[in-house]
């Protein structure tokens, strides 16, 4: 037999140049391709690091600790200066800037001076002071500039140092000049000399308290401008308060001006209320050393008093409300002080911050809230007198043996300690230490509560409740379609799911914030009966269909029976929602949100656990519904046909061979469902009323992380501690994801090799 | 039974001496099929099949691709059940009772006629999970019991030996030819009546195809065996009773000798010489 030319091997040359070339490309396009995935990749990578170490980058100067240094003016250092002025220092601050200082003398002599070199600016006299002698000294606080000086004819005077600033030539000149707040004369208290005074107020009402320890009054001062001159008017009223029962060193008045507190001998504390019922009255004396109580100041905002004494120690006490409804100064924290006797004590103007030094001439910066020592520096030797915080506290200016001396302070974030974001703290005006998120508010001597454990705690809740009803959900609903339905059915039914991700969480988020969540409390009642009418609903259908005969059976399919529950659902949700008045009637009271709050004794928001599970549960099940079914689905038909052919039945198949196989992809499932419920923003934002309590109640609202962030921080200041602490919360997000994705993915493999299909 | 005499090999020219005294209507059918008639859908894929199964006895299947067979095997548990789409007429008579039968307990009927499937199929778990699983989903949890089902059904299996030392290792790590009678010790486990193997050695390799002959041999004491298989020199070795099957037809079905060396209908012929399939 001849063979035919045309089925001849056709003759092929591999190695012609073009194919050669041809080759070339295609190895070239190959080095290309991994090329580019493995950039692709490592970018990823990079990316999330870069992430990372921004969030860190932010976060790190939280936890820098304090530094003090000479004051420098570009190169040069501020050299010591003599003390401007004669007489002992009654007080020293500074303003704004640091630039000018001002030092009140026991001789009456104001002098505003240069911090850098001691040149007296401006000095000021009362005409006072030219015939009476000093006798007290008393702030009312820091950051309202208003002081009182006690003289010896039983009168006080009532002086405001301010500051202006000009610009002339483009250069800031700032001037300092005296106001008398009070009107320019002095009020008379009484005719012995003052030797305690104390004074407070605000814009209208004043209270002066001095005298001696033998006898005490109060001059109350209303004040009214004069319209017409537009000179001050204070109407004054003087009352006499009873004898104190305790020898007094200082007096200091609370801004309520109700309280006086009173440095006593022997480490003692004595409260008076001026307010009592019957008069003014002394309500506590309490022990609050055992040595002499050597400073004696009321913290910014003047609800917190600070003790400091010749042992060293330093204490925090407010007024707590004890069981009796009854106000009672409480110690509230103590500080790390060291053993030296504090030879004084100054507060921050604008944080619930204040330095002491003590006799070594070791100078420390606390923090009330977070009980934390920012800086422990010796600074100067022993005979350190005063110490003053200019009001951004970045400067310190200090007398030691009649020199003055200026010092830079770097203290940014003394507000944060592990303590104070992650511990129950004793915030001022709280019954008992608690936890606490409030970073903002009205005035400026708040203390911001920075305990992010309010918010870590709401979002665990948030995605609890989203959990608690996705996860059952989803997983059964993936099990059904993967291995009960048929294949035509599950063709429509795991594109539509799949669709539900799609939706926009800011429109889940709308919904449930402003429809379902007013919905649920206008018909309490009926969620709850709908919630039991569909399951017994559903069970009741497949019992009378399991009943009926094959006949009208088999008109459906087999696998699409879940498609005649549909109007199932339906006339059970509107059955369940029909009876449910008349079960809310019956069994509640007629409404059953009433019964809630007033029967049970539970808070019931509007926007609450309830309503975000379901929204956020909404928005979860897709991503866990689409990986499970995947994973059901992906099991081998070989393997449940293996268990079948051994007489095991579906159920047992299912739980027995295929779910155990399909456990890597389910826990996959699960994990990146909760990561979603864990880093959702816009559903919490829109429907959780952003309060940021701990309470697991499932009818009040919370906060996340993710929603604070979202909240606040357009409205932090940029490099501020509370914009560091957003920065923080993004960051233990970020790790709390970070941490679950790790260990889901590690037990993952775990499982993967444990069970790993064919 | 002592599981020792099992291993030793086995003399197959006796095999078919001792066929050659069979006679089908001597034997106790454990299987009696009747005028079966399967569906697909609108595609008839069994005209009508009946024919007798008899007891401890290897029955194969043979024809050509799509000609039924597996179908067929499959009726014999209702896996045919799983298919979409799948309806039947006639009936299957296990020990005289229909097992198409609405009070049938499917799973039960299935324990009784076990099956092992083409490709090897071990669950993800440990080759002693393996063997007790169908155990197990009986309800029979006591260690003794499983401990000794286990070791019986892999020494039946001829796979004790080999794996004794690593009974709590993942089934997964196994060859093929292990895999495949871990498979049986699985299936005869839980003591079936019948045996379906549905072209069990065609996934092995040759020496893999010969223990599970051996096995194929020596299990049929205990059990009925029904094997589908493509391979006619497999079909001449292992079984006493033949069936050969076409395009939905039983076609001949009687002694494996007399069918491979004295075809009665042509077209058997035809097969077994070659000359299509």
């Amino acid at each position: 037999m001849s063979i035919d030319n045309s089925s001849q091997m056709p003759d092929l040359d591999f190695d012609t140049p073009a194919l050669q070339r041809l080759r070339k490309i295609r190895k070239a396009k190959d080095k290309f391709a991994s090329a580019g995935i493995a950039f692709g990749g490592i970018s990823v990578i990079i990316a999330i690091l870069l992430i990372f170490f921004y969030l860190l980058y932010e976060v790190a100067p939280l936890f820098q600790s304090a530094k003090v240094e000479s004051w420098q003016d570009g190169e040069q250092q501020v050299a010591p200066y003599a003390v401007p002025g004669n007489g002992n220092s009654l007080y020293l601050t500074m303003e704004e800037q640091a630039e000018i200082g001002l030092r009140v003398s026991d001789q009456g002599d104001i002098i505003f001076f240069n911090t850098r070199n001691g040149e007296i600016l401006l000095q000021q006299r009362p005409a006072l002071a030219d015939q009476f002698k000093i006798t007290s000294f008393a702030l009312a606080s820091e950051a309202s500039r208003i002081f009182a000086l006690g003289f010896e004819n039983g009168q006080a005077l009532v002086i405001k140092h301010d500051y202006k600033a000009t610009y002339p030539d483009g250069n800031r000149v700032i001037t300092p000049y005296l106001s008398y707040p009070l009107g320019d004369a002095p009020i008379q208290l009484g005719d012995q000399p003052l030797e305690l005074l104390a004074v407070n107020g605000d814009e209208g009402e004043w209270r002066i308290v001095g005298g001696n320890e033998q006898a005490l009054s109060v001059a109350e001062l209303i004040l009214s401008e004069n319209l017409i001159t537009g000179e001050v008017e204070a109407e004054t009223d003087i009352i006499a308060l009873p004898k104190l029962n305790l020898a007094a060193n200082k007096l200091l008045l609370m801004p309520d001006r109700r309280w006086l507190l009173i440095d006593g001998a022997e480490g003692k504390i004595g409260v008076v209320d001026l307010k009592a019922r019957n008069g003014a009255q002394t309500t506590q004396v309490l022990d609050a050393s055992t040595g002499e109580i050597t400073a004696f100041e009321l913290l910014l905002g003047g609800s917190s008093l600070l003790v400091a004494d010749d042992k060293g120690q330093v204490s925090q006490w407010f007024l707590v409300r004890d069981e009796n409804n009854a106000w009672q100064l409480t110690k509230i924290r103590s500080f790390e002080a060291g053993s030296q006797p504090v030879r004084d004590l100054t507060i921050e103007h604008r944080r619930k911050g204040f330095a002491t030094i003590d006799d070594s001439g070791t100078l420390r910066l606390f923090n009330s809230t977070a009980q934390r020592t920012a800086l422990t520096a010796q600074l100067a030797g022993e005979n350190a007198d005063h110490i003053a915080l200019s009001p951004r506290a970045n400067a310190l200016l200090m007398e030691q043996d009649g020199m003055l001396s200026l010092w830079q302070v770097h203290n940014e974030h003394p507000e944060i300690s592990w303590d104070a974001l992650w511990s129950e703290i004793w915030y001022e005006g709280y019954q008992e230490p608690e936890f606490i998120w409030q970073s903002s508010a009205a005035n400026n001597d708040f203390e911001p509560k920075y305990s992010l454990m309010p918010l870590a705690f709401g979002t665990l809740k948030a995605a609890f409740y989203a959990m608690l009803l996705a996860t059952p959900l989803a997983i059964c609903g993936a099990i059904y379609t993967a291995y009960f339905m048929a294949p035509a059915l599950r063709r429509k039914v795991k594109p539509i799911i799949e669709l539900m991700e799609a939706l926009p969480t800011v429109i889940l988020g709308f919904l449930a914030g402003l429809w379902l969540a007013p919905f649920m409390e206008l018909h309490m009642a009926g969620i709850f009966v709908v919630l039991l009418t569909i399951p017994i609903g559903i069970l009741l259908f497949a019992f009378t269909w399991a009943q009926l005969p094959n006949r009208i059976r088999f008109l459906v399919p087999e696998g699409w029976d879940a498609a005649l529950l549909i109007p199932v659902v339906i006339l059970a949700t509107l059955f369940g929602l029909w009876i449910a008045p008349g079960i809310e009637a019956l069994l509640f009271g007629g409404d059953m949100r009433l019964w809630i709050t007033k029967d049970l004794g539970i808070t019931y928001d509007q926007r609450n656990a309830l309503v975000v599970g379901i929204a956020m549960g909404f928005a979860v099940i897709p991503t866990i519904f689409s990986i499970t079914e995947d994973a059901i689905f992906a099991v081998p038909k070989s393997l449940s046909y293996g268990s079948l052919a051994l007489g095991a039945t579906p159920w047992q198949t299912l739980v027995r061979v295929v779910m155990p196989t399909a456990s890597p992809g389910i826990f996959s499932a699960v994990m990146i469902g909760m990561g979603r419920a864990v880093g959702e923003t816009m559903i919490v934002l829109m429907a959780t009323g952003n309060t940021p309590i701990m309470d697991i109640n499932i009818f009040e609202g919370m906060r996340t992380l993710a929603a604070n962030i979202a909240v606040e921080m357009p409205e932090s200041e940029v490099g501020s501690t509370h914009f560091r602490i957003l920065f923080l919360a993004a960051f233990v997000l970020f790790l709390f994801t970070f941490v679950v994705n790790t260990l889901a993915e590690t037990i993952r493999q775990h499982l993967r090799k444990k069970y790993g299909s064919l | 039974m002592t599981s020792e005499a099992k291993s030793h090999a086995i003399d197959i020219s006796s095999m078919q001496r001792e066929n050659r005294t069979l006679q089908l209507d001597n034997e106790i059918h454990t299987l009696q099929v009747q005028n079966l008639k399967l569906r697909y859908g609108d595609k008839e894929a069994l005209h009508g099949i009946d024919m007798l199964i008899p007891k401890n006895r290897v029955t194969a299947f043979i024809g050509p691709s799509g000609c039924g067979k597996s179908t067929l095997l499959r009726c014999f548990n209702r896996m045919n059940d799983l298919v979409d789409g799948c309806s039947i007429d006639g009936q299957i008579l296990l020990d005289g009772k229909n097992i198409f039968d609405r009070a049938v307990d499917v799973a039960e009927l299935r324990r009784r006629v076990g099956m092992v499937f083409q490709k090897p199929n071990p669950f993800p778990k440990s080759i002693y999970e393996n063997v007790a699983y169908g155990l197990r989903i009986q309800g029979i949890n006591k260690k003794r019991v499983l401990d000794e089902t286990v070791e019986w059904a892999l020494k039946s299996a001829a796979l004790w030996d080999e794996v004794k030392d690593r009974l709590h290792e993942s089934a997964l790590g196994m060859s093929g030819g292990q895999q495949q009678r871990l498979v049986i010790a699985r299936t005869i486990a839980v003591k079936p009546e019948v045996l379906l193997l549905d072209e069990p050695a065609s996934a092995l390799d040759p020496i893999s195809t010969l223990k599970i002959e051996e096995l194929i041999h020596e299990l049929k004491k205990d059990f009925t065996i029904v094997i589908v298989t493509h391979n006619m020199q497999q079909a001449a070795r292992v079984s006493d009773y033949t069936a050969f099957m076409y395009m939905g037809d039983l076609i001949e079905f009687g002694v494996t000798d007399t069918l491979f060396t004295n075809p009665v209908q042509k077209q058997t012929e035809d097969y077994i010489t070659g000359r299509y399939g």
